[in-house]
């Protein structure tokens, strides 16, 4: 056996029993290794002194100096933290921050920020789309008074047509009208000046009737100026056939 | 159909032949996220600055006539809040015009709400509009429905009232004059029995009207009364007469727009387009709300939200 294993075998003996071959091994060595000796000597007078000091209170000899001891040990301890990078308040904040409350508050916070801006973002996003889908509804309602306003002229002007030569298609006058070109119109009522008189006694019908109804028109501003511009150029060619006819002697 | 009304036919014909008028009053207001705004009023044509609607011509605006042939009037004027601009439009003889305006700081986003309210410029108001009209009627008629029928009947509101108020005045005089000749019970007993319709439009033919139906003698005692009355109601009704033609009142808020009332929304712009009928009753209130997106208050979570979670794993990365 040698002596570092006999050591380590003296040590072990202080915590867990050997066996009685493992002793015998220690006597044998014991007997013939004088240092071993000396260490289990210091061994069985350091195990009687701890056994004879159990239960007694130990007293400080020299308590100023162990305080400045403990102060100087401080100083130290935070040189050798200040050297390696690491700092008192750092280590209040580690500690802070490690607190199972803190994080909770922590989280709490960051979920309420969110909340509170997805939540902000979410309902005004809803009243744009509130608005826009509100007058959308209002844009479809002012198309369909424009086309109403729209069919309206057409049916006039398709009753007009009908009493010059009726040969123009529907196609044809819708065409006339939607592009609502001057130039168009024009050529459609240049064809009402040669009108007998029952042409003309018709169509001053239509022209009041078209009149009446014309009050319930609420098409956009735009479509108004386009009506009032027709309704001028008709009433314009109206005084011209009635004018044309007094040339003529017609009544 | 008004012309079935022979009671104050003169009143019946102006209102009838105003709406033929081709006027305009156009309103910018450009609110900015401070609360200043600028206002500018357009009126087509110049001339009528003087109607009752109230168009800003004192000397702290800035005002031009513009157009070559036709004449605008146009006035500006900047205002530090918009309670100031609502201090310009409080004038007793006009049409009134009440303007709020809130800011509404919500850490995010500030919130705007303008809202802007031209009260009814009828005055005679002895009957309300809602006892007049069924539920479904008012319901539709705030809503803004401009149907015919509609319309007829609030023509005959408009009469009625004119008629309702002409008979409150005539009792008020009759209670004055405390002549025994003229008991006020024959007058609210027997008002039952005058058809308005039939009573004529001049003071001589009204009184000839009531002596008949009432078998009381009023010519002399009553006659300059029912003259001041019917002259007190005309004018009146020319209140709302000056105030029509068309309106066009533009708003421009800071940020997006969220909710409005408004007829067209164009980016930041909010447009309302109507006449007087659209407030001569019920008055009409036009709103708009908006929002700017702080972005100071957005960076400064971001970076408080960033320092939280960073002290949040600093432990564990010590650790390490």
């Amino acid at each position: 056996m040698k002596c570092k294993e006999l050591q380590h075998l003296l040590y072990s003996a202080r915590t867990e029993e050997l066996n009685p071959a493992e002793w015998e091994s220690i006597k044998k060595h014991l007997a013939g290794c004088k240092a071993c000796s000396t260490v289990f000597q210091n061994i069985s007078n350091a195990d009687r002194l701890l056994a004879r000091l159990k239960g007694t209170v130990p007293r400080i000899r020299n308590e100023h100096a162990l305080t400045e001891s403990i102060i100087v040990e401080i100083v130290n301890a935070r040189r050798l933290a200040a050297d390696t990078g690491t700092t008192p308040f750092l280590d209040r904040l580690d500690a802070l921050f490690t607190k199972e409350i803190i994080r909770f508050a922590c989280g709490i916070i960051i979920l309420m920020c969110g909340m509170s801006y997805v939540s902000m973002e979410y309902n005004d996003t809803k009243a744009i789309a509130h608005l826009e889908q509100r007058l959308d509804e209002k844009s479809k309602i002012s198309r369909a008074n424009i086309f109403q306003q729209e069919i309206n002229v057409l049916n006039f002007l398709r009753e007009l047509y009908g009493l010059s030569n009726g040969t123009i298609s529907s196609v044809e006058l819708t065409n006339t009208l939607v592009l609502m070109k001057k130039a168009d119109l024009q050529t459609l009522l240049n064809g009402y000046k040669t009108l007998d008189e029952a042409s003309r006694t018709r169509l001053n019908e239509i022209w009041d009737k078209y009149k009446r109804e014309e009050s319930s028109f609420i098409g956009s501003e735009k479509n108004r100026e386009e009506v009032a511009a027709l309704q001028k150029e008709i009433e314009r060619l109206k005084k011209e056939l009635e004018q044309n006819n007094l040339k003529k002697g017609r009544p | 159909m008004l012309l079935k009304y022979r009671f104050l036919l003169l009143i019946v014909m102006l209102l009838l032949t105003a709406s033929g008028c081709k006027k305009e009053k156009k309103t910018t207001t450009k609110i900015n996220s401070d609360g200043s705004c600028m206002r500018t009023v357009v009126v087509h044509p110049a001339s009528d600055t003087v109607s009752t609607f109230p168009v800003p011509s004192d000397k702290s605006w800035e005002t031009r006539l513009e157009g070559d042939t036709e004449k605008v009037y146009v006035a500006t004027k900047r205002f530090d809040d918009v309670s100031q601009l609502n201090n310009e439009y409080k004038r007793a003889d006009k049409v009134g015009v009440d303007i709020q305006f809130e800011k509404k700081f919500r850490w995010f986003f500030t919130y705007f709400s303008y809202q802007e309210t031209y009260k009814p410029c009828f005055l005679i108001q002895r009957i309300q509009l809602r006892d007049f009209l069924t539920q479904e009627e008012y319901a539709q008629y705030e809503k803004g429905d401009t149907s015919k029928s509609l319309k007829e009947k609030t023509d005959q509101f408009v009469m009625t009232n004119i008629y309702e108020e002409f008979y409150k005045q005539l009792i008020d005089s009759v209670q004055q004059l405390h002549d025994p000749s003229l008991p006020v019970s024959v007058f609210i007993s027997k008002k039952k029995e005058i058809d308005f319709h039939d009573i004529g439009d001049k003071p001589k033919e009204v009184v000839e009207y009531l002596e008949k139906i009432l078998g009381l003698k009023l010519s002399g005692k009553l006659g300059r009364q029912i003259d001041g009355i019917m002259k007190s109601i005309e004018a009146k009704v020319q209140f709302m007469l000056d105030a029509g033609g068309d309106y066009v009142n533009e708003v421009e808020m800071p940020g997006i727009v969220l909710n409005t009332n408004a007829n067209t929304v164009e980016g930041d712009k909010v447009v309302w387009h109507f006449n007087e009928d659209k407030f001569a009753l019920l008055g009409y209130t036009m709103t708009v709300e908006s929002r700017i997106a702080n972005t100071w208050a957005t960076v400064v979570t971001g970076g408080v939200l960033i320092l939280i979670v960073g002290l949040l794993l600093f432990p564990r990365i010590r650790r390490k």
